[in-house]
């Protein structure tokens, strides 16, 4: 009753030929793409979902105004300095100007904190609020998937987010002189911090902002969790600090991601830190170990809350 | 249908969202009685009872309560009761606290009373001081159902009312329903099952793709189907030579012998009913039943909406 | 009136779930914490109480609870149908909006308004005398709470991202453009509550806007509730269908 006839029509014997084809339900017996590939896709979809693509156009709007902005300080920057040589400034202020790489991370981590509040209820919170992890998890993939690939799909999508304005700055100074090789060898000294840079924020910010929207599929409660652990933190232990050191105000330092960004900025750029509103003496490398440990206690923490959760 | 003040009335009405029309120019006048608005899922029956409880706005056309506008009218609402789709009652509020709020916001002079009666009216009070979050979903449409009435409006819509209802609290609530449009009160309810429609409503709306595709009674509808042929049901002593005999009619379009029966599809419903008899004696069968196949709302509803 | 107190009662309930009260709680003791850790770090406080006060609670812990309120009050029963039951009803769009924004207003108030108060006496050095600086930001705290209410609760029926729109409005034009563009400050409300904090008493923090404060914000709160009422009485409920 099944399988194909010879198109011809004709059948062996020599006379007219016809089949009726069972078209009921059949199984699949095809490839199978596997875990792998699960992993791959939900890891793409977080990261489109991010910024909003694949998603209807209101979508959009929040992630690609922050993007906007976010870019904005680099692109002026270019502008300016473009105009300077114009003008026949030269490159004299190129290193005088406010922004800069070591300072990009600190100008636009506003912008990064409402991105992160405005993205990161969507990827855990959408999933929990219309019950389809049970359709998640009875795939191929392992809930340590899907918490891995939904978090790494979002840190790569605040990594862009960090790195694309510091990519335009590099660009911009390096294509504004005529020496370019000189150029390049001049900034390259700073590819490596801003790499750093930019991957620790990205993971830290990420991954504390996807931990928040992990437990609570409310985005209202998710929001003001994110924007309150990234905020309030950091302005309680600049209080405390600002009293003078203390050891209460050093802990505060290291709890509080922006100022552990803060303190990895400083460290890889060795910058000092601007004010003296952040003099703790910590060495450096001790920031980097809490942005690690910031970064691994909450994907852990996700792990966990997704090992166990109901669906 | 259509009384002398018209209770609820759409002239001309349209409602579109960009591109797509929901409503697509309809017109109707109801009065008291239980009107059935019928229709697919998607087909704008929604729509039109929220455009009738003044919770959208008619993109063209007049929507009319009552004889009053119905849209940015807050006053409008002491002579209508919305009984909406959706689930949503505050889940901590007790079923009576509900209602008495209904009361209250309707600035009743004794709201508890008019609570009381209106739980009564739907058979909750057994529940009524359990908080609604406990509630079965058809104790949920009832609760709903009594702050619509606990004003006693002479204007009632109802959206999908018999959702998640078993047969018992279904009876109940046709039984309510009626008592309250022979009563006097207008009476709108929509729904896409159509037994329901068929053994509560007095007349009609069949809404398919955002037209009104027919209005009024559904057998008299069916009448006015000329172009469709009335197919009968007929048992007798001897089908065939009974089809032969029917054949021999000239508004008889066909016959079809199936095991133990014989449908025939006649052009005219009333003219064959007569003919029958007549019929059948002239041929020496005896009938044992004779019933319409497609009298029923079922067919009249698939004609309509299969038509485009 | 019988009505608005209605609503008051049901907006209320509804709002002191007990998942939000907690966690509004513990933001609004944040501030007292902050005092507590002040205490127990063996330095003496600040003596301007007022750029600590302004630093956690203006600037942070109060947009933030009235945001939460602000939007739950009205934003979250339109999304999830409850409040086609209180919009079907011969009431005025006025009075739903005013009381939807006095419970959730008074409901920030009434956790900040304390932590406030408490947070300055425990921050201040001793010796000092805080009150007059503290009270004077805690009436500020007090109106602020009603105007940021206001705003959410006005952006809750404009938008259905008007949680988003609040929080860009707090941090982005409260935020960053002040520091960039003082002038645009005219319009915040942060601003408002400095300025009649400031008012009350000069020493307590420093303002733009000074004592017009005290009329921009009348202003700002008669505006932002007509805005409400008028946008309410157009506000279309589509339903699945």
């Amino acid at each position: 009753m099944s399988g194909p006839t010879s198109a011809s029509g004709v059948a062996a014997g020599g006379g007219p030929a016809g089949s009726i084809y069972d078209i009921g339900y059949r199984r699949y017996e095809g490839t199978r793409l596997g875990r792998g590939h699960a992993i791959r896709s939900l890891f793409v979809h977080s990261l489109r979902s991010s910024y909003g693509l694949g998603r209807g156009g209101r979508a959009k709007i929040a992630p690609i105004i922050l993007g906007i902005l976010a870019l904005l300080p680099a692109v002026a920057i270019v502008a300016a300095l473009t105009l300077f040589a114009q003008f026949g400034g030269g490159s004299e202020f190129n290193d005088r100007v406010p922004i800069r790489y070591d300072t990009y991370a600190g100008t636009i981590s506003t912008l990064v904190v409402l991105f992160c509040a405005a993205q990161a209820p969507e990827l855990f919170g959408r999933d929990q609020r219309h019950g389809v992890l049970a359709l998640y998890f009875a795939r191929a993939l392992r809930r340590s998937d899907y918490t891995l690939a939904r978090i790494g799909g979002f840190m790569v999508a605040v990594l862009i987010l960090e790195l694309l304005p510091q990519v335009i700055l590099f660009l911009g100074r390096v294509l504004l002189t005529t020496d370019i090789p000189k150029a390049i060898g001049d900034d390259l000294k700073f590819v490596g911090p801003v790499v750093a840079q930019s991957v620790l924020a990205a993971g830290l910010f990420g991954g504390v902002s996807m931990v928040v929207s992990a437990f609570t599929p409310r985005r209202a409660y998710a929001v003001a969790g994110i924007i309150a652990l990234f905020t309030i933190p950091n302005v309680v232990a600049g209080i405390v600090v600002g009293l003078g050191s203390s050891t209460i105000g050093t802990w505060l330092t290291l709890v509080s991601p922006t100022s552990i960004l803060d303190g990895t900025n400083a460290f890889l750029f060795d910058t000092r830190l601007g004010s003296d509103f952040f003099f703790v003496d910590l060495p450096g490398i001790a920031f980097v170990a809490a942005a690690g440990v910031g970064i691994v206690g909450s994907i852990a923490i996700a792990l966990r809350r997704f090992a166990r959760i109901a669906t | 249908m259509t009384g002398p003040t018209a209770a609820l009335a759409l002239d001309r009405v349209s409602r579109w969202y960009g591109n797509v029309v929901a409503v697509n120019d309809v017109s109707f006048a109801l009065g008291p009685g239980i009107t059935g608005l019928l229709g697919p899922n998607g087909a704008g029956k929604t729509t039109i009872l929220h455009m009738l409880a003044g919770l959208l706005r008619p993109s063209a056309g007049r929507v009319a309560v009552g004889g009053q506008v119905a849209w940015r009218n807050p006053a409008v609402y002491r002579e209508v009761g919305l009984v909406p789709e959706r689930e949503a009652v505050h889940a901590f509020l007790t079923g009576r606290a509900f209602v008495e709020m209904a009361a209250r916001l309707q600035r009743l002079p004794d709201p508890r009373a008019a609570a009381a009666k209106a739980i009564a009216t739907v058979d909750l009070e057994a529940v009524a001081d359990r908080a609604v979050g406990t509630y079965s979903k058809g104790m949920r449409q009832r609760v709903k159902i009594a702050g619509a009435l606990v004003h006693e409006p002479p204007i009632l819509l109802l959206d999908e009312p018999f959702n998640g209802m078993d047969p018992r609290q279904r009876l109940h609530m046709i039984g309510l329903l009626r008592s309250m449009a022979d009563a006097g009160r207008a009476i709108l309810f929509s729904s896409h099952i159509l037994e329901e429609v068929e053994r509560l409503a007095d007349g009609i709306l069949v809404i398919h793709a955002g037209r009104l595709a027919a209005a009024g009674d559904f057998r008299e509808i069916r009448r006015l189907m000329t172009d469709r042929p009335h197919t009968f049901t007929v048992r007798s002593s001897d089908d065939r030579r009974l089809a032969a005999a029917f054949m021999a009619q000239p508004a008889v379009f066909g016959t079809d012998l199936r095991d133990g029966h014989l449908t025939v599809r006649v052009a005219e419903f009333r003219g064959f009913t007569q003919a029958v008899a007549r019929v059948a004696r002239g041929a020496g069968v005896s009938l044992f039943e004779v019933a319409p196949t497609d009298d029923s709302l079922e067919s009249v509803f698939a004609y309509l909406v299969n038509r485009r | 009136m019988t009505a608005f107190v209605e609503i008051a009662m049901v907006t209320l309930r509804a709002m002191l779930g007990r998942r939000r009260t907690l966690l509004m709680l513990l933001l609004a003791a944040i501030p007292i914490v902050v005092g507590l850790l002040i205490r127990a770090n063996g330095r003496p406080g600040p003596v301007d109480v007022g750029a600590v006060l302004d630093g956690i609670v203006i600037r942070v812990v109060l947009p933030l609870v009235a945001l939460v309120f602000g939007t739950a009050a009205l934003g979250s029963e339109l999304e999830d149908g409850t409040a086609v039951h209180i919009l079907t009803k011969p009431i005025r769009r006025s009075t739903i909006v005013l009381a939807k924004v006095a419970v959730a207003g008074s409901l920030t108030a009434a956790m900040l308004v304390p932590s406030t108060l408490l947070a300055g006496v425990l921050i201040a050095r001793p010796g000092s005398d805080p009150i007059p600086a503290t009270t004077a930001i805690a009436v500020g705290v007090l109106v602020g709470s009603l105007l940021y209410a206001a705003i959410f609760v006005t952006l809750s029926i404009v938008t259905s991202r008007g949680l988003l729109l609040g929080l860009g409005y707090a941090l982005i034009w409260e935020g960053i453009l002040a520091g960039l563009l003082p002038g645009s400050q005219v319009f915040s409300v942060r601003e408002y509550v400095r300025g009649i904090a400031e008012t009350l008493e000069p020493s307590s923090i420093e303002s733009i806007v000074g004592s017009s404060a005290i009329a921009y914000a009348a202003i700002a709160l008669v505006a932002t509730s007509v805005i409400a009422s008028l946008r309410l009485a157009v506000y279309e409920v589509r339903g699945s269908d």
